[in-house]
């Protein structure tokens, strides 16, 4: 350590004689401006290349760049959606030049800014890596209630899924498929520089798989813009769990002009459009002439004494009902309602942005509430021309209730799909099943009541040109409140009552310092070089308690009479990293990127050292060459290539034999016992991925169109797995290892169009297309190779096939006697020889990742006050267990309603499923294609015209109307509720519908008006 | 130096070394401010590491680890899968299952195969409590402990937790093992006669323990007799068993005991069973079950409707244990007699036999909550006569058995001794037939070792079918 502290001083000694060399120099002033309209382009980023100098015009398209070295200089302008201009200025001292730009509007976007993780900005056309950059204004704030469907539909590769419909619930976030058995597969967020937490430390509500989201803390109102770095090509500056890939959210700031102020008020009514099934119940006689229930089984029993009163041998009435569409439904039009603002501007010297907004809802399925509000304020100071500092304030106060569902024995929707039909059910319990009393149904209460705190300041400090220092230091600090509470004698099994709470706190600090250097090593060559280092500190604890029969009060307190159990910081960590990387540009056209990360973290508890995350890409925009012919349509053409190494580290004390403690009553008193609570494993490494890319990026007729295609190769080494141990060891039944590994490749196209460019009339038409083949290679161990590893009942992990992908017994089915019937009998499971994996008697049955993934966006502008836009989205190739309808056609008689098996007609392929669980071969027959289609998003925004908005003092384009709808159609050959439903949430792999809440269509009208 | 020419090119070109070398003090400051491994170190005052662990200023944790795991195994875990006492009583006809769970009634139809979830509790905490008291067995032998009360007592949860896999498993358990040292033993199959011959292992070493203690090792010495004596009647050594059971005195009880104070120390068979109503009792479950319903050692009581939801009916609940604190007799002078008498029936001493259970009458069955204040002994009147002939007298004594020792992991032991020892068919004495919830009572008799033992290399299955006495 004295070493490196020596090195340390030395360097700093040698260097800030250096720093204290200022440099005169003049400075570049200008407007930039739409080409079509003339109007004023506020948030365009005017560069000169060469140094770090960098600024954003202002609302009235200015800018200002001070400091300047004397000389020629190339400057050049850019803004998302528009082609960059450059022009080369001549400088002197102490003297302003100007440089003015009109840009074009294109569907390239080559000069758009990626913040790196040193801090420092890049053009796209720098990076050899594909970034995909979603900025505020191509996303119609009415159709997305959250930050997760912000996200949707709009890059290549990443798929976000919604586990339920529910009001406040999670989404699952995957960029180009999975690379981690055991660990966490979600993506790192940071926001304005500062890494989040997604998780506040365990303790869930208990509402049967759904749980709250973290992501959604953010408000999508605040966001200017998100970069999505999609593997360790990208992100391996980002260093330790970064392998996912990294989504990075730069939210609103202010600028220089009069004061804006922005309000808008939305309404949103949700409506859930599933139509659930009847419940049935076929009657009829047995031989004797007694009264019998005629399903499947009894239709199909043999004719033996043994059956003589149960076998069914002509049908009665057919009873048909279901509760969900009664008076005594947990289901209701939901209903969402926004109101918020921003007040905006600044100087030259100092912006800034407050914002708030406050949302309250109530979800499809009683009782679902959210009740949300969230502050920001962003503020930014230039102190003379060489420093800026920038401070960002986020806080949220959220009150979410999450209704009964999924894998929850108290769930009305599993009665109401449950119930007797017949009328005496109807009666005495509106037509549920035994397990819920209908007079009770919305008795278990789940709440949650969290604040959320998550702050930044930066600094960026140029003493020089070519000379900039970046430093962060953020916060994102989460309280949540999380209780369930039953009432007395309201909840079969729970006669007293209870109330069980979680008291959670994460806190998740973040301090960035980095350096960045340019040098142009010759006329067409320069040189950037960017160091610094990074320090993440997470330290999350919890608190639980229960009792019996709970007073009512309020969940943030104690429970009267309970225990409280701290269970205390679960997993404390540490991360530090330092990197340094080397960029060459060779004419502005050519980009040669090297970079290297160290990171050593507290994690695990084995001694890993430093772990190097090295990275190269190339960026060569060819067209730029003066040897490239001038092909007539061609405007844009580039070519790439990256290749990166990220990880992902065993979590806390992975590596150590640990003991817990466990209460034990020994002669009357309460002691407390030590219990091996991990085996721990010395051997252990960090998970590596390593991706490389290859991508061309072509722009053709004047930059209408663009084509983006990227082909990525990733695999995950030294893959951390959750080993089930043999019981007989007795101890925990899992122990880490790294075993073997997984390959994700695919490819990601993006085409954005421009069909139609005029002033009255601009139309954009996008497409993306993504693939991914996920495949675990290899255990690298015969035994496990041999036994492969369960991911619950259907899931596994083989050698050879997808992660966690559905492997269940093959049966035949044969209608021997041809009575359109098919009995246990003639249902067989294939023998093992003729099963995939024939050590577990299975076969494979797909894969719950999809393979494919397209989205089409179209967004017609219209003179000036009419835009439409339309989001499709499509995603193929991923199976679904459909548990919903197996529990529903292959539970016991008592409660298994499902037409398939009450009402006669089923086919014979329904029929040979329910026999196949009924007989103990499994459920092969529901899982089921989840492919579908999507209309994810419509909207339509009316602006008035600017003779109604000055006379009333808006802005120009400052009142507007948007009607917009959200999740208005599937089309699937699913057959269970919803496709992308998962009654296991956000599970890491998990995948399976039961008894889910479908996705609700949202119906919005939003009023914008800007002062 | 005054007269050299310094281009801008060239001093713009020195500055920038100096700034890399900037740049880089900026990376490196922090460094020089602290010491990394410190700034990255750690601390969970909730995990306890293996130091902590092997301090003997610890053992009494260490000790209570491994008599919480004994008391887990046994009762099970707060609103999971039940305990040994569950499980088993739901094999046998002490009671139903009343939740719905696949897997539980799959227990209850005697049809449970290896990838039956429910199994997997009372197994691995049977196993955990085995593994805890060796490894803490183990470091008592280096301390001023060797020797104690606690030291026998961690034998005793040793031979208690390999009888009771040996009773209430298929043959072909395992007894692996990670030591101190984090090696991994894994064990070899034993047959369930194996097993028992390990248990009986364990007694000898917690007896001889406890006997050179006097009369403070009292306790653990006669709890190692009835361990003893019970092992060896499994094995139908019953003159060796009813010599030692001799030995231990009628007032004898021992307890594990439970408290409603944490979630760890709950009795889950009130918990799970009564409160949440997940299982519950029925007379003459598939025929041959036993009737439970008035006999004052077997309370039972209504609890409205079962957490199924009436499917199996109105819910029975089991009063023997009134509260999440009651305790469960694990080894006791009355069950002592009861060896002595199924020795005497064996060696066809009817009279010794008759007086043998009327003993055991009197010393009477505990019922209710947390020992000593809150459990009430109930006895009955002496029996005038045990049956007209060996197979009545088996039967009068099974069923006393059964009563006295209700719900406490003795039922399916006493059904495979009853068919093995005595030759009554299986299907007259296990219940068979239609299963109220449809379909057929299967042919188990013991709970299926679970899948997730197959992740040891030495194990291939059970070593004999679950249908084996």
């Amino acid at each position: 350590m004295s070493r490196i502290r020596w090195i340390a001083t030395v360097l700093l000694a040698a260097a800030l004689p250096t720093a204290a060399n200022a440099q005169s120099g003049g400075t570049i002033t200008g407007r930039v401006t739409d080409s079509r309209t003339g109007a004023p382009l506020t948030d365009a980023t005017v560069l000169v290349a060469g140094t770090t100098l960098r600024v954003v015009t202002n609302g009235q398209g200015e800018y200002r760049i001070g400091n300047v070295p004397a000389g020629s200089q190339s400057v050049t302008a850019s803004r998302i959606g528009y082609a960059g201009g450059t022009q080369r200025v001549t400088v002197s001292a102490g003297q302003t030049a100007t440089a003015n730009f009109s840009l074009n509007t294109s569907a390239v976007n080559l000069n758009a800014l990626v913040v790196q993780a040193s801090g420092r900005e890049a053009r796209q056309r720098e990076l050899g890596n594909a970034v995909t950059n979603i900025t505020a204004d191509q996303v119609p704030q009415a159709t997305v209630q959250n930050f997760s469907q912000f996200l949707q539909g709009r890059a290549p590769g990443v798929v976000v899924t919604q586990s339920s419909g529910q009001l406040g619930s999670n989404s699952r976030i995957r960029i180009r498929g999975v690379n981690s058995l055991s660990l966490n597969n979600d993506p790192l967020i940071i926001i304005d520089g500062v890494r989040i937490s997604q998780d506040a430390g365990g303790g869930d509500l208990f509402t049967g798989g759904q749980a709250s989201s973290r992501l959604n803390d953010l408000n999508p109102d605040d966001i200017e813009s998100v970069e999505v770095l999609k593997g360790p090509a990208a992100s391996a500056l980002y260093g330790t769990q970064a392998a996912n890939g990294v989504i990075q959210v730069t939210t609103k700031r202010g600028r220089a002009g009069r004061p804006n102020l922005r309000l808008y008020t939305e309404a949103s009514q949700l409506e859930n459009t599933f139509e659930f099934p009847a419940n049935y119940l076929q009657r009829g006689f047995n031989a004797a002439g007694g009264k019998v229930t005629c399903d499947l089984g009894a239709r199909t029993q043999p004719a033996t004494p043994a059956f003589a009163a149960t076998r069914c041998v002509s049908l009665d009435t057919l009873y048909s009902y279901t509760p969900l569409n009664s008076d005594v439904t947990p289901f209701q039009t939901g209903a969402l309602t926004k109101l918020g603002g921003s007040v905006s501007g600044g100087t030259e010297t100092a912006t800034y942005y407050v914002s708030g907004e406050n949302t309250h809802g109530v979800g499809v399925q009683r009782p679902n509430h959210l009740r949300r509000n969230n502050v920001r304020a962003n503020l930014a100071a230039n102190a003379g021309s060489t420093l800026r500092l920038t401070a960002s304030a986020g806080y949220t106060a959220n009150s979410i209730q999450l209704p009964q569902s999924d894998n929850s024995g108290s769930s009305p929707l599993l009665w109401g799909l449950r119930g007797d039909p017949r009328p005496t059910n109807i009666a005495n319990n509106a037509g549920y099943g035994t397990g819920i009393i209908a007079s009770n149904l919305f008795k278990w209460d789940n709440q949650e009541i969290g604040n959320r705190f998550t702050g930044s300041l930066n600094g960026n400090y140029r003493p020089m040109s070519w000379l900039s220092f970046n430093g962060t230091l953020g916060v994102d600090n989460n309280d949540r409140f999380v209780a369930t509470t039953v009432a007395p004698n309201t909840v079969n099994g729970f006669l007293d009552g209870f109330r069980e709470q979680y008291r959670l706190h994460n806190n998740v600090f973040t301090a960035n310092a980095g350096a960045t250097a340019t040098n142009q090593l010759r006329s067409s060559i320069a040189a950037t070089t960017s160091a610094g280092v990074q320090w993440t500190s997470t330290n999350p604890s919890y608190t639980y308690a229960e009792a019996d029969a709970p007073p009512p009060g309020d969940i943030r307190g104690a429970i009267p009479g309970s225990v409280d159990e701290n269970l205390g910081p679960e997993e404390p960590d540490r991360l530090f990293g330092a990197y340094i990387s080397e960029q060459l540009a060779i004419s502005d056209r050519l980009f040669l990127n090297a970079a290297i990360r160290g990171d050593k973290s507290s994690a695990s508890g084995a001694d890993i050292g430093f772990i190097t995350y090295p990275s190269l890409s190339a960026s060569w925009v060819v067209n730029e060459e003066p040897w490239f012919p001038s092909i007539g349509q061609v405007s844009n053409f580039r070519l790439r290539a990256a290749y990166g190494k990220s990880g992902l580290r065993p979590s806390y004390l992975t590596a150590n034999r640990t003991y817990n403690t466990s209460e034990a009553v020994v002669e009357g008193g309460i002691a407390s016992g030590f219990v091996v609570s991990n085996f721990g494993n010395s051997q252990l490494k960090a998970e590596i991925t390593r991706e490389i890319e290859f991508g061309a990026d072509l722009g053709l007729f004047d930059d209408r169109v663009s084509l983006e295609a990227t082909h990525y190769n990733k695999r995950s080494n030294n893959a951390l797995v959750s080993r089930t141990l043999a019981p007989s060891f007795g101890g925990p039944l899992s122990q880490f290892f790294n075993l073997g590994s997984v390959s994700n490749s695919g490819f990601e196209v993006a085409l954005r169009t421009q069909p139609v460019r005029r002033r009255n009339l601009e139309v954009n038409l996008d497409a993306t297309l993504s693939t991914n083949r996920n495949r675990l290679e290899s255990f690298g161990d015969t035994s496990v190779a041999k036994a492969g590893i369960s991911l619950g009942t259907l899931q596994w992990h083989i050698e050879g096939y997808p992660v966690g992908a559905y492997f269940a017994t093959a049966y035949t089915f044969s209608d021997a006697n041809g009575d359109g019937l098919i009995s246990q009998s003639e249902v067989t499971a294939l023998a093992d020889s003729l099963q995939t994996i024939p050590r577990l008697s299975r076969t494979f049955f797909g894969s719950p990742l999809p393979k494919r993934e397209m989205s089409f966006n179209a967004d017609v502008r219209a003179f000036g006050f009419a835009r439409v836009s339309a989001l499709m989205d499509y995603k193929g190739g991923q199976k679904l267990f459909d548990q919903t309808r197996q529990s529903r056609c292959g539970a016991a008689v008592t409660v298994a309603f499902c037409a398939e098996r009450q009402v006669p007609g089923a086919s014979l392929e329904d029929q040979a499923a329910i026999q196949a669980v009924l007989k103990g071969i499994g459920s092969a027959g529901f899982i089921e294609d989840a492919s579908f289609w999507k209309l994810r998003e419509v909207a339509v925004t009316l602006t008035a015209p600017t003779s109604v908005t000055r006379r009333f003092g808006f802005r120009e384009d400052g009142l507007s109307l948007t009607l917009a709808g959200r999740n208005l159609k599937t089309w699937t050959d699913y057959r269970g509720f919803d496709p992308e439903v998962n009654a296991t949430g956000t599970t890491n792999l998990n995948a399976a519908e039961l008894y889910s809440v479908p996705p609700a269509r949202s119906l919005v009208a939003r009023i914008d008006v800007n002062f | 130096m005054q007269n050299r020419i310094v281009t801008p090119g060239r001093s713009h070109g020195l500055l920038r070394r100096r700034a890399l070398g900037l740049a880089a003090a900026a990376a490196l400051l922090p460094l020089a401010a602290c010491n990394l491994d410190e700034a990255l170190s750690v601390k969970d005052p909730y995990t306890v590491t293996p130091p902590v662990a092997r301090d003997t200023v610890n053992l009494p944790n260490t000790y209570a680890g491994a008599v919480a795991r004994f008391a887990t195994g046994i009762s099970g875990r707060q609103n999971r899968e039940g305990g040994l006492i569950l499980q088993s009583g739901t094999l046998a006809d002490e009671l139903i299952d009343t939740d719905g769970f696949a897997t539980r009634q799959a227990i209850d139809r005697r049809a449970a195969g290896e990838s039956n979830a429910a199994t997997l509790d009372p197994y691995t905490y049977l196993q955990r409590a085995r593994a805890e008291a060796v490894n803490a067995s183990d470091l008592f032998a280096t301390t001023s402990q060797n020797g104690s009360v606690e030291h026998a007592n961690l034998y005793n949860i040793v031979g208690y937790s390999e009888l009771l896999l040996a009773e209430n498993f298929c043959s072909g358990v395992p007894l692996s093992l990670v030591d101190v040292n984090g090696q991994f033993l894994p064990g070899a199959q034993q047959s369930t006669s194996a097993l028992v011959d390990s248990a009986i292992v364990a007694f000898q070493q917690a007896a001889t323990m406890a006997g050179a203690l006097g009369a403070d090792g009292a306790a653990q010495l006669n709890l190692a007799r009835v361990g003893m004596a019970r092992a060896m009647s499994f094995q139908g050594r019953y003159t060796e068993a009813a010599a030692i059971a001799a030995q231990v005195p009628d007032n004898f009880r021992f307890f594990v005991e439970y408290d409603a104070a944490t979630q760890n120390t709950y009795n889950v068979v009130f918990q799970i069973g009564n409160e949440e109503k997940r299982w519950g009792v029925r007379d003459n479950e598939g025929t041959n079950g036993l009737v439970w319903t008035g006999d004052p050692r077997t309370p039972t009581a209504p609890n409205g409707t079962a957490n199924d939801g009436g499917v199996t009916g109105p819910h029975i609940a089991q009063r023997k244990y009134t509260s999440r604190s009651s305790d469960v007799l694990l080894a006791s002078g009355m069950e002592a007699r009861y060896i002595q008498a199924e020795a005497a029936l064996k060696a066809g001493q009817t009279g010794p036999f008759l007086t043998f259970l009327n003993q055991a009458r009197a010393i009477g069955t505990p019922i209710g909550g947390t020992t000593p204040t809150g459990v009430t002994i109930v006895t009955l009147p002496a029996l005038a006569t045990a049956g007209a002939d060996a197979t009545a007298m088996a039967r009068t004594l099974f069923s006393e058995r059964a009563h006295s020792l209700w719900l406490t992991a003795h039922r399916v032991g006493d059904l495979r001794r009853q068919e093995r020892n005595f030759g009554f068919p299986q299907n007259t004495i296990w219940p068979i037939g239609a299963d109220v919830r449809g379909g057929q009572y299967g042919t188990d008799v013991s709970l299926t070792i679970p899948q997730e033992e197959r992740n040891n290399p030495s194990f291939t299955g059970c070593l004999a079918p679950p249908s084996t006495a």
